[in-house]
């Protein structure tokens, strides 16, 4: 599915161009048998898990086998749905709520509120800024960057426009960040229902070709202060 | 949990590399975990098959088969060109390269993990390979050292190309084709 970018420079000048995901240099792997078939991983009843463990009395395992499940066991389940019912309840139940709950860092209780999916926010009117700038060298030892993206064209404007960015942030040796929404300070949200990420962008360029890579982040390169603390009690 | 040592060979040095627990994200900004609920009752998920039997997930396996349905010995690893990928060892067990990397090699890197490291090594990039178990593919790794500490990001690099204007315009720098010049009179053989 092709995902585009409504972006805008410092300046004020924007174009929607897209989003575009780079290829893993790391082989793709794939497992087979010893006759070279595909092993594919499949869906398996393995037995009744949840047993009352009263009811397994030495006459109940010779006469029923309750923890087996001849009915289904070892039957491959090809399509699965996920379904809710109220604990030890037989009958299912539907108009249920989902709940995030947040939890501090020391596993304290902060938010519940209901679950409302995230609407990706990159190609909205007020477009995605070029905001701050900040040097290569201290971006790569403040962010863990745990995935990313690279911008393309469709046309010479797009071109031009994205080859004029990418010289800019070269011949500085920085990156930017890239912010969302009105003020231009939101992290990303790149698809509906999408993980809001903080986003930089990283400039090359060799002659008229360039390369903008875009690097999502949601975590700093520190050690976590629980460890610090234990480590110098 | 302590810290487990693996061994990096940089030119003619051999450099230990003290690598501690990997550094989860719910360490530092707190973790959210999503429950199901009605009427005030947290609700159990359960999985419901075409034929309307429901099992709990602990009920399910996710197991590896064959075209028959059962696997007799234990899956190969290969590449999709079908290349067979030998097991290689974990870094615990096995020395590994060490170089200097730039910014770009760094800039390449999708990091899945983060592990705080202890050594001796001047500030810098430098870039290996890692495995925390036996593998048939060492991730790629950057060893990213600065004066307040060390950290070994392993993942995977991303080759992302140059573009170029003429990789989209060289369609209207061919030559023409004559048989797609316009005819002199229109027409009408087909139909």
């Amino acid at each position: 599915m092709k995902t585009t970018i409504h972006l805008s420079t410092e300046d004020g000048t924007n174009a929607r161009v897209p989003l575009l995901r780079g290829r893993r240099l790391t082989p793709r792997t794939m497992r087979v048998t010893a006759l070279g078939e595909e092993v594919q991983t499949r869906t398996v009843h393995r037995g009744n898990a949840r047993v009352d463990a009263e009811m397994l009395t030495t006459q109940a395992l010779v006469e029923g086998d309750p923890e087996i499940g001849l009915a289904t066991i070892g039957r491959i389940l090809p399509e699965t749905t996920r379904a809710y019912r109220r604990p030890g309840a037989v009958g299912l139940e539907g108009n249920f709520q989902v709940i995030v709950t947040t939890y501090a860092a020391d596993g304290t209780e902060k938010d519940r509120a209901v679950h409302t999916p995230r609407k990706a926010n990159i190609n909205e009117l007020a477009p995605v800024r070029i905001g701050k700038r900040i040097p290569l060298a201290e971006l790569f030892q403040r962010f863990v960057f745990h995935n990313q993206f690279h911008l393309g064209h469709e046309d010479g404007l797009q071109h031009e426009f994205l080859l004029a960015i990418a010289r800019r942030l070269e011949a500085a040796s920085e990156a930017a960040m890239l912010g969302a929404g009105p003020k231009g300070n939101q992290p990303l949200v790149l698809q509906t229902g999408g993980t809001p990420t903080r986003a930089f962008l990283l400039g090359e360029t060799d002659g008229e070709k360039y390369r903008l890579r875009v690097l999502l982040t949601r975590q700093e390169l520190k050690v976590p202060e629980a460890r610090t603390v234990s480590a110098t009690d | 949990m302590a810290n487990k040592l693996i061994l990096l060979q940089i030119g003619d040095s051999e450099v230990p590399v003290a690598v501690g627990a990997s550094i989860r994200r719910e360490e530092l900004y707190g973790r959210q975990t999503r429950t199901v609920e009605k009427d005030g009752l947290v609700l159990e998920k359960v999985v419901l098959d075409p034929e309307g039997n429901v099992f709990i997930p602990a009920d399910i396996a996710h197991l590896p088969t064959d075209g028959q349905g059962s696997l007799t010995t234990p899956p190969l690893v290969q590449t999709e060109d079908g290349e067979p990928l030998p097991q290689r060892l974990s870094s615990f067990k096995e020395k590994r390269t060490l170089r200097p990397a730039g910014l770009a090699d760094v800039a390449r890197l999708r990091v899945d993990a983060v592990f705080p490291v202890a050594c001796d090594l001047p500030p810098g990039f430098y870039c290996t390979e890692f495995t925390y178990r036996d593998a048939p593919v060492l991730k790629a790794a950057v060893l990213n050292v600065t004066s307040d500490g060390a950290f070994l990001l392993t993942g995977a690099f991303i080759e992302t190309p140059l573009q170029g204007q003429a990789d989209v315009y060289s369609f209207f720098d061919e030559d023409e084709d004559p048989d797609d010049e316009d005819p002199e009179e229109i027409s009408f053989e087909m139909f």
